[in-house]
């Protein structure tokens, strides 16, 4: 049986903690009302792209992990059979090519890299696209693309401009900005939408047959981003928008 | 001991992360960068913090929330002040016992009394250190174990265990009128 002491030790005890917490609850709101206060200079900061790559290789790494294991030594071994192969065959064409002009130019374009269990055998494209150049005065452009992108065409119509992004791959970026004012129709007709976040406003993300289609704006601007990217790198994209 | 990441492993968790982060990004780089002035320094916890906070995912009901976003402040932050102050080699572990503070000369009429001015209160133990009143959030609201607490600042326990301390004796003193009766802010 408890004193009578203890007794009211502990509900003295109890009191406090509750006071304590009431307390921090009003801490929340003291940090919140910070929050808002400083608002637009939150909202100015320039996150670097590096710290975006590198949380969100950090979460797909973790989901990944357990799932991608398996397959991947085995992938592993594989490939070394192949890696073998290609460079046996590599080295007839070689054999088979000295002196031969024809086959000069495909030759050059081979490239060989050493690893540890095998030698990986790579064509390079010499007649992929180089980076279109962009001479328009004052546009938008974002600081983040996925490795392997480059302009493949710029266009600019009735206020209206957009740039094209390519890789070597089949994906692609359709990036367009117009003013607030300006209309563009966009074909969602039928697609799963849903409402987003981009950079604390409103944006609406849509994904038809494959290819999204994320709208958002600011003060001055439309932006729309069509692409076969997943939603994350798309959102990653727009929020990376700078003012050039 | 916590094992990072084991908990990240449905869609649904690894969506609220990603969801998070998006959201807060810029208010956490804002609030990392404010106390070590150093862009590097304040990605790495930026960084830090996401990795932490992505093991207690199922304490967070509601991203959009005041209390989701001042608990990833407190969590940014306290990793920032940390981090500032191993580089700087500053401890502040060695002056306090770690006793419970008894602070039982306060009756509970006077806690009654003090509920009305709970904001000023608050304020005022921030105003004392800001890390006080973040340690005393995390353990009496939100309900986190001392050694969770040093998990998720990246600390010691021994270091939270410090700081609570000095964050009741610093409430002990407000209620009894050291800071109260001195305050021009007092309402």
């Amino acid at each position: 049986m408890k004193t009578r002491q203890s007794r009211n030790d502990e509900k003295l005890e109890k009191l406090k903690s509750a006071f304590y917490d009431y307390i921090g609850e009003n801490h929340i709101d003291n940090i919140c009302a910070e929050i808002e206060e400083f608002n637009e200079e939150i909202n100015r900061i320039k996150v670097p792209v590096t710290l975006d790559k590198r949380v969100y290789q950090y979460i797909d790494g973790i989901s990944g992990k357990k799932y991608r294991k398996k397959p991947w030594i085995n992938l592993n071994r594989t490939y070394s059979r192949v890696a073998v192969i290609l460079l046996v065959l590599f080295s007839s064409l070689m054999a088979l090519s000295i002196g031969v002009d024809a086959f000069k130019y495909t030759i050059q374009n081979f490239f060989v890299s050493d690893y540890d269990q095998y030698s990986s055998v790579r064509i390079r494209d010499d007649n992929r696209a180089k980076n279109v150049e962009i001479e328009w005065e004052s546009y938008y452009y974002p600081a983040y693309l996925p490795d392997g992108f480059y302009i493949e065409s710029v266009n600019e119509l009735l206020n209206i401009r957009e740039i094209k992004f390519k890789n070597n791959g089949n994906d692609y970026i359709y990036f367009t900005q117009a003013p607030n004012d300006v209309d563009i129709s966009l074909d969602t007709e039928g697609g799963e939408k849903k409402e987003v976040i981009i950079n604390n406003r409103k944006a609406i993300f849509t994904a038809k047959d494959g290819k999204n289609i994320l709208v958002w704006n600011n003060e001055e601007y439309t932006f729309h981003l069509t692409s076969n990217l997943d939603e994350k790198k798309m959102k990653y994209i727009a929020e990376s928008l700078e003012k050039k | 001991m916590f094992v990072t990441g084991l908990v990240i492993d449905g869609e649904p968790q690894r969506n609220k992360i990603e969801e998070i982060y998006t959201m807060y990004r810029k208010l956490l780089f804002y609030t990392a960068y404010s106390v070590l002035k150093d862009y590097h320094e304040a990605e790495d916890a930026v960084h830090t913090a996401i990795i932490k906070i992505c093991d207690y995912l199922e304490k967070i009901d509601d991203i959009r929330c005041n209390k989701t976003k001042a608990f990833l402040v407190i969590i940014v932050r306290n990793i920032a002040i940390n981090m500032y102050n191993r580089k700087r080699r500053i401890s502040d572990l060695h002056m306090d016992r770690l006793a419970d503070y008894e602070d039982n000369t306060i009756n509970p009429e006077e806690y009654m009394l003090k509920i009305e001015n709970a904001d000023w209160v608050a304020r005022k133990l921030a105003s004392i250190n800001p890390e006080y009143a973040d340690v005393l959030v995390l353990r009496y609201t939100y309900q986190f174990s001392m050694e969770e607490i040093a998990y998720l600042l990246n600390t010691t326990e021994g270091n939270v265990r410090v700081k609570l301390h000095r964050a009741r004796k610093a409430l002990h003193e407000i209620m009894k009128g050291e800071y109260y009766e001195n305050s021009a802010e007092q309402k």
